[in-house]
């Protein structure tokens, strides 16, 4: 064996290794844990649930932010200009949305996020008026 | 911490994943980052003592972070193993980059065979003392797997240049079959190590 293959040799070994461990079988890995638990893991798969959590609560306070920063933005264009938007019958369609969405007041700020009816009202309000530059 | 251009497009895939799902690309990931290591050492310097930390549980925590905040793209052809084994991969190369350059270079993604990235060319032994290193090192191996065909035959392919699927087609094995050559292989260097300590 040449001196530079013994090298390559062992590079290939642990490559080899490396393809293996890729194509290994979901519940193989599961019945190996089962039977060799890993600390290591555990540990970061609870890292994984709190960074999860971390990011949604940052991913809520930006929509947050941005759904506040809509609603000023949409109450001073005034509700009848933006009704103008819509045709007739999609304004009667919207019309429970429309008087849920005049009616909101700083009180009811908070809880917009849990509005969902409501966020999607705003998504459609923007939406439209992002199409009609001109209103 | 802030999420990042793929937050919401890696998301739709992460609301699906169970933790069964983590825990088999955790493992696999795992594994793949020290044998990655490994080959690394071999191939040059790993800057492993610049991290701060324990290198796998580094490139580890790396490997998933860059998913769920989304500064890695979680592209659909991949599992979640795959996905994060390219992630640690990259971030791996980077430190060795790093190591080899003193300006570095800028963050790159680079999506390459992911199967050709495993065989790593390695570069010639630069000492005396490298050479000696990598011989005893094959030379334990070759020890250690002595009187097994099935491994004997394994290595012997590896030295002529064989990959995993040639292998597999001269054994006439299946995938879990070498798997299981695989858990046999660190067994038997592992108690072969022990028993010369």
């Amino acid at each position: 064996m040449g001196i530079i293959n013994a090298k390559q040799v062992l590079s290939d070994i642990y490559g080899l290794m490396m393809e293996i461990n890729l194509h290994r079988a979901d519940e193989d890995v599961l019945e190996d844990l089962k039977e060799n638990p890993d600390p290591l893991i555990e540990n970061h798969l609870l890292k994984i649930k709190q960074l999860k959590a971390k990011l949604k609560a940052e991913a809520n306070r930006v929509l947050f932010q941005k759904a506040i920063e809509q609603i000023k933005i949409l109450k001073q264009q005034g509700i009848e200009e933006i009704k103008n938007i819509f045709n007739p019958e999609e304004q009667v369609q919207l019309m429970p949305l429309f008087r849920k969405f005049e009616e909101l007041t700083k009180d009811d700020e908070a809880a917009i996020l849990e509005d969902q009816e409501l966020l999607y009202f705003m998504e459609i309000l923007k939406n439209r008026i992002d199409e009609n530059p001109e209103q | 911490m802030k999420a990042g251009q793929y937050y919401h497009s890696n998301q739709i895939r992460l609301a699906q994943l169970v933790d069964a799902d983590w825990i088999v690309a955790l493992a696999k990931c795992k594994e793949h980052i020290n044998w990655r290591l490994k080959q690394k050492t071999l191939s040059g310097a790993h800057a492993a003592s610049n991290l701060g930390s324990d290198p796998v549980e580094h490139y580890l925590g790396l490997s998933y972070e860059k998913i769920l905040t989304g500064e890695w793209e979680w592209k659909t052809e991949y599992c979640l193993a795959e996905q994060m084994i390219r992630i640690a991969n990259s971030c791996i190369s980077k430190e060795v980059e790093k190591a080899k350059s003193v300006k570095g270079e800028s963050f790159k993604i680079l999506y390459r065979n992911i199967e050709e990235e495993f065989y790593d060319l390695a570069d010639p032994p630069q000492t005396l003392a490298d050479i000696n290193l990598y011989e005893a090192k094959l030379h334990n191996i070759e020890t250690a797997i002595s009187g097994d065909e099935q491994l004997e035959f394994l290595v012997e392919a590896i030295k002529e240049g064989k990959k995993r699927t040639e292998i597999a087609d001269l054994m006439d094995i299946k995938p879990r079959q070498f798997d299981k050559l695989r858990e046999k292989l660190i067994r038997r260097v592992r108690t072969h190590q022990s028993s010369v300590k």
